[in-house]
């Protein structure tokens, strides 16, 4: 397995990193792909107990034999607002329509704001619809936290030293499992840069809270994987930097086949160890 | 370190940016590594003891806030964002209780606060109301240029994680540096400064350094129950007195 390096989180640095140049144009094993789907398949939680969706925070608390928080139902708040309009206001400001993460959160919101009064978003539980039955102080709020996320993504990396494009799309990488696709495995990631001149060739780039923990590692191989199985037509990801905004620092995991073996069989693990009625038992 | 009042805090904060020290990239490793060598000899043989310490909890000794204290700080901390990014604020209360009311992880508060006898909630929010007339008076809307960021968080580990140094930072402004510091630290409190207030601030610029790995030009209080804006410009000197009072803190926390 390539080295993993563990450095400071100097924008520069970071910068440099992201654009080193692929070491492999390797794609996923499709051998490992299949044997993963079929072995989850094979010890996946019964359908009847709703969808499950996997990602590397719920695999390795498992793992660790922690407990999952089951908080009752989803609320909107900031703090669940802010990557979505802070990674919305980001590609607003890459692609020209912003002039700083403020103006692109407030663009991100009012049409969020103008869909969810236009009727053409019905949903009562949608993001739109509780930003427009928001009082504006709340909207405020929301803004704050959006914004302060965009910043972050905007200043953790050195954009001016950056030899790569950066790609903010909305959407977590997400692989619904073949033969069991009540279950997803997503992982959480922030930017992915694609290399100038290449096809598919790209770095993947996740911000973490708090302190960089033992299984950061992991963490990041878990959402590397789910980049390779989302994408499974590119080549693997060059490699994947976390970075830990409170501490200063950051993780570089280059991703091979080992990688990529090591966390299928933490996903797996995983599965086998949520402790819950599988199909076969509920059928007996 | 002077200390104003009557001022508008963000643009005393900016300062003269011809002030502002250059970039010194071996400093915070440093500080980084003089203050593991002090704890190295501080913590001898006990490898079990963990130590988590605040900027506040190094200068002060005091008894715990009270649940109304605690409440107060949050509302105003609500209410500060909401000046700084430009809002505009009809009823303080209602407006700093409905931003707490979203945030989960508030939730023991808002319980807190909703559970207060009548005579109670209106002091709380008659107390709201003057400190976000301090606010009002004293902070213009950030340029949004300055690239302002809310409630970051900085936890830096010592002496391989027996020392953890931890912050709040209400607002950071500025870009990362390249040669020249670019970034600046406010924070409001609700009680008016003190003596430590100096020591304070020089902590908090170096769990900052520590962090970032640069130092930033300017580490700011604002108190919004006097309107004073303690201000430091921070230079090396400043972060080895922080060195000084992190070893002592430490000390007497492990030897008494």
């Amino acid at each position: 397995m390539a080295e993993i390096m563990t450095m400071s989180s100097d924008p520069k640095l970071i910068a440099q990193v992201l654009c080193e140049a692929p070491t492999t144009t390797a794609h996923l094993d499709p051998g490992l792909r299949r044997a993963l789907a079929r072995r989850i398949a094979a010890h996946a939680p019964a359908r009847e107990l709703g969808p499950i969706r996997l990602d590397s925070y719920v695999i390795t608390t498992v793992l660790r034999g922690g407990a999952l928080h089951r908080d009752g139902p989803f609320h909107w708040s900031p703090r669940a607002a802010r990557r979505i309009i802070g990674g919305g206001a980001l590609r607003h400001l890459l692609e020209g329509r912003a002039k700083d993460p403020l103006s692109g959160v407030q663009c991100e919101i009012t049409a969020l704001v103008n869909q969810a009064a236009g009727r053409r978003d019905q949903r009562s539980g949608s993001l739109g619809q509780w930003l427009h039955e928001a009082p504006p102080s709340l909207r405020v709020a929301v803004a704050a936290e959006a914004m302060t996320y965009a910043t972050e993504l905007l200043t953790c990396v050195d954009l001016t030293s950056l030899c790569a494009s950066i790609d903010a799309s909305a959407a977590d990488p997400q692989w619904a499992v073949p033969g069991a696709p009540w279950i997803s495995v997503r992982g959480r990631r922030d930017l992915e840069v694609a290399f100038n001149g290449t096809h598919g060739h790209r770095a993947i780039l996740a911000l973490r809270g708090g302190p960089m923990g033992p299984d950061a590692r992991y963490d990041l191989g878990i959402v590397a994987l789910t980049a390779a199985l989302s994408r499974p037509d590119a080549p693997l990801p060059a490699r994947i930097v976390g970075i830990w905004g409170a501490t200063g620092r950051a993780m570089v995991v280059p991703v091979d086949g080992e990688t990529m073996k090591t966390a299928a069989r933490q996903v797996l693990q995983a599965v086998e160890a949520l402790g819950v009625p599988t199909r076969a038992k509920l059928a007996a | 370190m002077p200390i104003t009042h009557h001022v508008d805090a963000v643009s005393q904060l900016r300062g003269e940016p011809s002030r502002r020290p250059r970039i010194d990239r071996g400093l915070a490793g440093g500080l980084r590594a003089w203050l593991n060598d002090e704890l190295f000899e501080i913590f001898g043989e006990d490898h079990s003891t963990k130590i988590v310490r605040s900027p506040w909890s190094l200068t002060h000794r005091g008894a715990p806030h009270s649940t109304l204290g605690i409440a107060r700080g949050a509302l105003v901390g609500a209410l500060f964002t909401q000046r700084m990014l430009g809002s505009t604020i009809e009823h303080p209360m209602d407006d700093a209780l409905c931003v707490l009311e979203a945030d989960p992880g508030a939730a023991p508060l808002t319980h807190e606060i909703h559970q207060l006898d009548p005579d109670r909630f209106a002091l709380l929010a008659a107390e709201v109301s003057a400190h976000d007339a301090v606010l009002a008076q004293q902070l213009r809307p950030v340029p949004s240029s300055w690239l302002p960021r809310f409630g970051v968080q900085a936890c830096v580990a010592l002496h391989g994680g027996q020392l953890t140094l931890r912050s709040t930072t209400d607002a950071m402004l500025g870009p990362a540096p390249h040669d020249v510091a670019s970034v600046a630290l406010l924070d409001v409190t609700t009680a008016a400064h003190d003596q430590h207030i100096h020591q304070e601030l020089t902590l908090r610029a170096l769990i900052e350094t520590l962090r970032a790995g640069t130092q930033p030009f300017a580490v700011a209080s604002l108190s919004s129950a006097t309107g004073a804006l303690a201000l430091l410009e921070v230079r090396e000197h400043d972060l080895v007195e922080a060195v000084h009072a992190i070893v002592k803190a430490t000390k007497e926390a492990l030897h008494g």
